[in-house]
């Protein structure tokens, strides 16, 4: 089985990892993790990546079970993240960012706009259902 | 030479006019540099050629032309250039390097800002940090000596199912990889300097999005996928800042454009679209370096004539004399074409 997919540049397994594990609300064991990432990484490679990241001091990790379940630090580094994250998200008001240095994911919406994203993620929400369970659909 | 200085000018103007299609007509890692390189060059033609305008009236001036060593009178001759007209080139030089000025120093601080607010951020892993926000957001900023950083709030990551978080990071670490934010700078410093060329900069801007997007598509092997991430993220952003049903209208939206390229195929390169954007960089750049020259040789002469004339008169050693001469010979050549050309 192959490590990662060729399209995974360098760096991007440990930046989806960390992703899923803010992402969730609990810790998450390597099997959890492995399954939410959901391309078919091999166990191993996904021990390899946590176990890394818990080494960098990125993610904090408990006994759970027989092994680990990670998840992201919690304490005084998260407090002043929060504020350093409220400085920076200043930086994006209207009006501060005029140099336009900030690359932003998403941009300002116009009405029509919305209609064709909502019908967009209809759209594709149908697709899935229909995949997963062509009787409910 | 008059008409020859308005071309860098029709040249804004109609990169202005086909900023749009061109970028629509190029694919993104194409348009991105090639928009941004025609803005500087365009933007530093204008400037030059409305410096060199006000030069060649402000030379006219006895004080300065005493200061530079050439005789006013023979300038004035040479130039057809109206008074009025040179004065109001100098001013409109002024307040565009200005402008440029302001932005540059906006930009510095911003960086500034940006890195200060990164060194005390711990990070999570190389460039992506999270922040404890429950409000969905997500972008990219460069950081002056450390590569840069993607931040992400957890609210945007709790958001996003697995498939499309991955193409949201992938889209923001394109933008650092790519040093997206570099052409957006330089383009919009161009527009800075030369309010003509906005709408190539709002080009490049939108073009590093779908630049972005396109690779994200490439990692996470669906487009669609990245319409979705898409779709979501400024669904739910755009939410709470919406009281009472009304919203500000906003002029430019870039989303619909977004989703459009990444649900078809990208463009074919077709060579006609970036060689007319090549072409308008090259034809400002030719006719501001050929009217800098030219200004300098009459300036050059000018200075030549009069200190021929100053020689002249104090009666002095005959070989300096003939050695100004072939001077001035060597260079009355190229002046009369200049001449020719007003």
């Amino acid at each position: 089985m192959a490590a990662a997919p060729p399209g995974r540049p360098r760096g991007a397994l440990e930046r989806d990892v960390l992703a899923c594990l803010a992402a969730a609300r609990r810790p998450l064991s390597p099997g959890e993790v492995r399954a939410e990432l959901g391309d078919q990484l091999a166990y191993t490679t996904v021990m390899t990546t946590l176990s890394r990241l818990h080494a960098k001091g990125a993610i904090s990790r408990q006994p759970a079970g027989r092994g680990y379940a990670y998840e992201l630090p919690d304490g005084p580094g998260a407090a002043q993240s929060s504020m350093t994250a409220h400085r920076m998200l200043r930086l994006l008001d209207a009006g501060e960012d005029r140099a336009g240095v900030l690359s932003r994911f998403v941009a300002d919406l116009r009405p029509e706009d919305e209609e064709l994203l909502t019908n967009l993620l209809a759209s594709a929400d149908r697709e899935a259902t229909q995949g997963e369970d062509p009787d409910q659909a | 030479m008059i008409a020859l200085g308005l071309v860098p000018f029709a040249c804004s103007l109609l990169l202005a006019l086909t900023a749009t299609p061109l970028s629509r007509r190029l694919s993104p890692p194409v348009a991105a540099p090639l928009l941004t390189l025609t803005a500087l060059a365009t933007s530093l033609a204008t400037g030059l050629v409305l410096s060199l305008a006000g030069f060649m009236v402000l030379a006219r001036l006895p004080l300065v032309a005493a200061l530079g060593g050439w005789p006013d009178d023979r300038l004035r001759a040479w130039t057809q250039l109206p008074a009025a007209v040179g004065v109001a080139a100098a001013g409109l030089a002024a307040v565009l390097l200005a402008s440029a000025l302001v932005y540059l120093a906006r930009v510095g601080w911003d960086l500034t800002r940006a890195h200060r607010a990164c060194r005390q951020l711990p990070r999570a892993s190389d460039q992506l940090m999270i922040t404890p926000e429950e409000h969905p957001t997500a972008f990219t900023l460069p950081v002056p000596l450390r590569g840069g950083a993607i931040v992400v709030s957890t609210g945007m990551l709790r958001l996003l199912p697995a498939d499309e978080r991955r193409a949201l990071l992938a889209h923001e670490s394109a933008h650092l990889r790519r040093y997206h934010t570099g052409y957006v700078l330089l383009a919009s410093l161009a527009a800075a300097a030369n309010p003509l060329l906005r709408p190539a900069a709002r080009q490049v801007r939108l073009a590093v999005e779908l630049w972005a997007d396109q690779l994200a598509a490439r990692e996470v092997g669906d487009g669609l996928v990245v319409a979705r991430a898409l779709a979501r993220a400024s669904l739910a952003a755009s939410r709470p800042s919406q009281p009472g049903g009304f919203r500000l209208a906003v002029a430019e939206s870039d989303v619909s454009a977004r989703v459009h390229a990444l649900t078809t195929l990208p463009p074919r390169f077709r060579p006609w679209a970036a060689a007319s954007a090549l072409g308008l960089a090259v034809a400002s750049s030719a006719i501001a370096i050929t009217l800098t020259f030219a200004v300098h040789s009459r300036i050059e002469f000018a200075q030549l004539v009069s200190a021929r004339t100053v020689a002249a008169r104090q009666h002095s050693a005959s070989p300096e004399r003939s050695v100004v001469r072939v001077a001035a010979h060597h260079h009355s050549t190229p002046l009369r074409d200049h001449f020719s050309l007003r």
